[in-house]
């Protein structure tokens, strides 16, 4: 296995460059993970004062796109990513939502994050965990009268199993070494569940989604936390015209969810951030990974991977295949 | 957007357009089950909606009824749209608060094995433009200035005449050629049937009147790059290569050419003779000005010589001339940029390009031309002899239904007369020589056409009905044509020194580019379409864009002069308009909602949006005078914070819900 730079140090480097950035006067606001006040979670910090740099931390617990925040910034921000939050900031720069010299992006070599529901499960029902501890590799709980060390590696979020960029692709400031990162994803490998699935029949494979996205509550979190849907009236709130009902509907559920993954399609790098913040669950990754794959084998397109590259949906070129449309 | 929170008044108009939608729909059906549609107070069908009675039932029912919405379920609105909205704007209606629904082009006429289920379609076509005109808002029209400037792109016959006939008019015209001089493929010919008059003699006085007429301005050697704008006003932008010779100070003497030490094909004697790399294309070149070709001066790829500037008494060499793109506005544009020959060499079975003494028709034009490569002496090319037994064969790229090779379906129309010239010719040069026509049918339609055929038969020209299958080059450069002679039923099997084939016209290079650039229309045989195939033959689907010439199918020279003409009159009217009413099919863009995604801005065809910076960050705005009203910047908004003024979302919503009901 391969181990990364120690949590501690990298905490320690990120808050060095927050200080150093913002004495130096290179950002106005510093965006990067702090201690929540539950165990188990850490929050977005916007770090405006040298003196605050000490908030910061890092660690497999830090989760969140903190690139959703960037379009609400008008000054120069600085922001910590990893390599699938980087690729969001990208698609925020070339959709002109954010200006590349408006931010310093400091990314970290990224040893993967964890996913709080299989860490409850590997936790178990029982008392409420007290306080966490990370060391390399291992998590320890504890909570009263139980203390349980769980692997990191088994932890991990599904979304980073098949992550191909763990490394930002854009960064002005890398806290970490790059050899050290969690290793890539071969590509070959990254698509290899929506193959799987696609290989379904399709009565299967309808009622494998009619079965997921029964269970939306149309809270929309999904969108909330999604970095690249900023739009500021979404399709589901117009009321003329009305294209979604709000009837707890099966088939209102789908047109939003299909709606949205149209939407985020050549454009989503899988960050997970959608499936991290639905309460009830939902598979909201597969649907946006099997778009991720089209965009890639019918138009060469990786999202969020070129600063030069245009949406790849809203243009048009001669040679593009049309073989897929009936 | 509604106009009104009452319910609107409508009036719905079926017409039978005689038998063409009667014939196959039920017009009364249709009448009746949109009378029972909510808010129409009146329905009626009409023999000819059109008609001066059709249109006095609409205005009567205006009047008497106080209608405020009219729906009219008729032809194609490109038919008769406007008709209809003067009759409302008459009778004092704001003329966008009517609706079409085409229950001919995409009803009776395509479902006319199927009375019934056409019925139905129509009745959901009524409903659903029911449903739009009830959303329809009234709209103004803005007014758009106009140039009285026009642009003639393409300087051969049809440009020219096309320009000089604006230009004689008052009228200020831009003649863009992209070769060196204006003249196009006529001035490349020998003689012209039926007459037989000198090409270039009955060319170049008119070339020379328009480098006198002072209303033309010749943009030689130059490319149409980008068009903007609308009718009346258009902005294009002109690739003016460098030419690296002042026209302005260049007088033709030719001491640079003498002295320059490049020799390269002569594409204007068809790589058959040489010219140097500062070159003129032909004597009477208009401008008469030398020019250099950039891919093989030595100076400009070796970076050594520059003898040509050194010759030059007038000190016109400018080496240090580069391409620059002008920007011209004008109100109006002719496209003339004519034709290009045929490949002869895709087709393999003739030998063209493998044997030397298989030519092309236009080959043949500048070896018989006494300032061609030969001085006019008939040789062939493999070996200068003259050939006594001369072959023509017919329809090369014409009348191929394979449509392989980039032939066409299409009789190219010219080609059987040039042959009857070119055989006459030889005929008169060489009375001993044996002339053989290969032919499909000899199609001679035209003043003096089939007199001039039937002289040259009396000359003893053979006329062999039946298409060789392929000729064989045979020693010494003969060649062989075994063919049936479908007249007879004979084989026929004969070896000539030398075969001509008659190529067909085929788009010119670029076009596919250039209409797009223009936003023009290409018809199933790649030429440009016309607006109409009948009566209006030198418009275009683009209002302020016409067309002379071979661009819009395969000609003659009269011909093409004849449309010339048509292009300018009507372009001359466009120029003479005080200013241009246009619709407004534009886009509101709702600020809030802009994201500032510059997606609109990106994907807009004509640079009708722009973002601008606000003090609540970049918002698209819209440059009415520049859109079309295409609707990309609505559907691409990411947002949805573009709405067409005349397709709202309401409206398309509404429109689509109806015709999903189930009747």
């Amino acid at each position: 296995m391969v181990t990364g730079d120690s949590r501690a140090e990298i905490t320690q480097r990120l808050r060095d460059i927050a200080r150093d950035l913002l004495e130096r006067g290179e950002v106005d606001v510093f965006i990067g993970y702090e201690e929540g006040s539950l165990p188990l979670r850490t929050t977005p910090a916007f770090i405006t004062r040298p003196d605050d740099v000490s908030r910061l931390t890092w660690g497999a617990l830090c989760e969140n796109n903190l690139a959703t925040y960037l379009p609400k910034f008008e000054g120069r921000v600085g922001v910590v990513v990893k390599g699938c939050d980087v690729r969001a900031l990208v698609n925020l720069i070339v959709e002109k939502q954010i200006a590349r010299d408006q931010v310093k992006i400091v990314g970290v070599p990224c040893q993967g994050v964890i996913d709080r529901r299989k860490l409850a499960g590997a936790v178990g029902e029982g008392p409420p965990v007290r306080s966490v501890e990370e060391t390399d590799g291992f998590i320890i709980v504890r909570g009263s009268g139980f203390e349980k060390t769980i692997p990191v590696q088994e932890m991990l979020s599904p979304a980073c199993a098949t992550c191909v960029h763990p490394v930002p692709v854009l960064y002005d400031l890398l806290a970490g070494d790059e050899a050290r990162s969690r290793g890539a994803c071969p590509r070959e490998d990254a698509f290899a569940e929506v193959e799987r699935f696609a290989g379904r029949n399709v009565e299967d494979r309808f009622a494998y989604f009619a079965r997921e996205i029964e269970r939306c509550i149309e809270c929309y979190a999904c969108r909330q936390a999604c970095p690249l849907c900023y739009c500021p009236e979404c399709f589901v709130d117009r009321q003329s015209p009305k294209w979604v009902g709000r009837w707890r509907d099966l088939s209102d559920k789908m047109v939003f969810h299909l709606g949205r993954v149209l939407h985020t399609a050549g454009r989503c790098a899988d960050c997970g951030a959608c499936r991290r913040a639905c309460p009830a669950g939902i598979d909201l990754r597969l649907l946006s990974k099997q778009m991720e794959k089209d965009a890639l084998e019918f138009f060469g397109h990786e999202p969020g991977t070129d600063l030069e590259a245009a949406p790849v949906l809203a243009t048009y070129r001669r040679e593009d295949p049309d073989d897929f449309i009936l | 957007m509604q106009a009104s929170c009452a319910q609107p008044r409508m009036g719905v108009y079926v017409c039978h357009c005689g038998l063409n939608i009667a014939g196959v729909v039920d017009v009364e059906a249709v009448r009746d089950s949109a009378r029972a549609l909510e808010g129409v107070v009146v329905a009626r069908d009409n023999k000819y909606t059109c008609s001066e009675v059709g249109q006095k039932t609409i205005a009567d029912d205006i009047r008497d009824l106080g209608l405020d919405r009219v729906v009219i379920a008729s032809c194609s609105p490109r038919l008769h749209e406007k008709t209809f909205r003067g009759v409302l704007e008459k009778c004092g209606m704001n003329p966008f608060l009517l609706e079409m629904a085409n229950i001919r082009e995409q009803c009776s006429w395509v479902h006319s094995g199927d009375s019934a289920a056409a019925t139905e379609k129509a009745k959901a076509l009524v409903r659903s433009a029911v449903a739009r005109a009830r959303l329809l808002s009234p709209l103004s029209r803005s007014e758009g200035r106009v140039v009285p400037k026009v642009m003639v792109v393409g300087g051969g016959v049809a440009g020219i005449s096309a320009a000089l006939y604006l230009g004689n008019m008052g009228i200020k015209t831009y003649l863009v050629e992209r070769e060196p001089s204006i003249g196009g493929h006529m001035a490349m010919l020998d003689k012209t049937f039926p007459t037989l008059d000198c090409s270039l003699c009955i060319l170049s006085p008119k070339m020379v009147e328009v480098a006198e007429n002072e209303n033309i301005q010749v943009l030689s050697y130059s490319e149409v790059e980008k068009v903007e704008g609308q009718v009346g006003d258009f902005r294009v932008q002109v690739r003016r290569r460098a030419r690296y010779v002042d026209e302005a100070k260049c007088v033709g003497c030719g001491d640079c050419a003498a002295k320059c030490p490049v020799r390269v094909p002569d594409e204007f004697n068809r790589n058959m003779g040489e010219r140097k790399a500062i070159y003129i294309p032909f004597p009477q070149a208009i401008p008469p000005a030398y020019a250099i070709d950039a891919e093989h001066c030595r100076y400009l790829t070796q970076g050594k010589c520059r003898v040509c500037e050194k010759v030059c008494e007038r000190g016109a060499v400018v080496f240090d001339q580069t391409d620059r793109v002008e920007t011209v506005e004008v109100g109006a544009i002719v496209v003339a940029t004519g034709f290009r020959p045929y490949d002869a060499s895709k087709k393999p079975q003739y030998g063209y390009g493998r044997y030397p003494n298989v030519i092309t028709s236009l080959d043949f034009e500048r070896i018989i031309c006494a300032d061609g490569p030969t001085h006019g002496k008939l040789k062939r090319p493999g070996d200068q002899a003259t050939p006594g037994r001369i072959a023509f064969i017919q329809c090369v790229g014409s009348r191929d239904e394979h449509g392989h090779d980039g032939a066409g379906a299409y009789c190219s129309r010219v080609c059987c007369m040039i042959t009857a010239k070119q055989a006459f010719m030889v005929k008169e040069k060489h009375p001993d020589s044996e002339v053989y026509v290969y032919y499909t049918d000899m199609r001679t339609a035209g003043k003096g056409f089939e007199e001039f055929y039937q002289r040259g038969r009396g000359e003893g020209i053979v006329f062999v009905r039946g298409k060789p299958g392929e000729v064989r080059e045979e020693e010494g450069g003969s060649l062989r044509i075994t063919s049936e002679d479908a007249d007879s039923g004979c084989i026929l099997d004969l070896s000539f020194d030398m075969v001509v084939l008659a190529v067909g016209l085929t788009p010119p290079e670029g076009l596919v580019d250039l209409a797009q650039r223009l936003n023009l229309s290409r018809s199933a045989d790649g030429f440009l379409m016309e607006g109409h195939p009948k009566l209006r033959p030198f418009e275009t689907s683009i209002d302020g864009i016409y067309l002379a010439g071979c661009v819009q199918f395969p000609k003659d020279i009269p011909d093409s002069v004849a449309q010339a003409g048509g292009a300018a009159a009507v372009a001359a009217a466009t120029c003479s308009r005080q200013k241009i009413e246009m619709d407004p099919l534009g886009p509101v863009i709702d600020e809030d909602l802009c994201i500032g995604c510059r997606l609109c801005e990106m994907l807009c065809p004509y640079g009708a949006i722009k973002v601008e910076k606000t003090d609540r960050g970049y918002k698209a705005r819209s440059i009415e005078v520049a859109c079309k009203g295409c609707g990309v910047c609505g559907a691409s908004c990411s947002a949805r914070a573009i709405t067409m003024k005349h397709y709202s979302n309401d409206q398309i919503v509404a429109q689509t819900r109806a015709l999903l009901e189930v009747s």
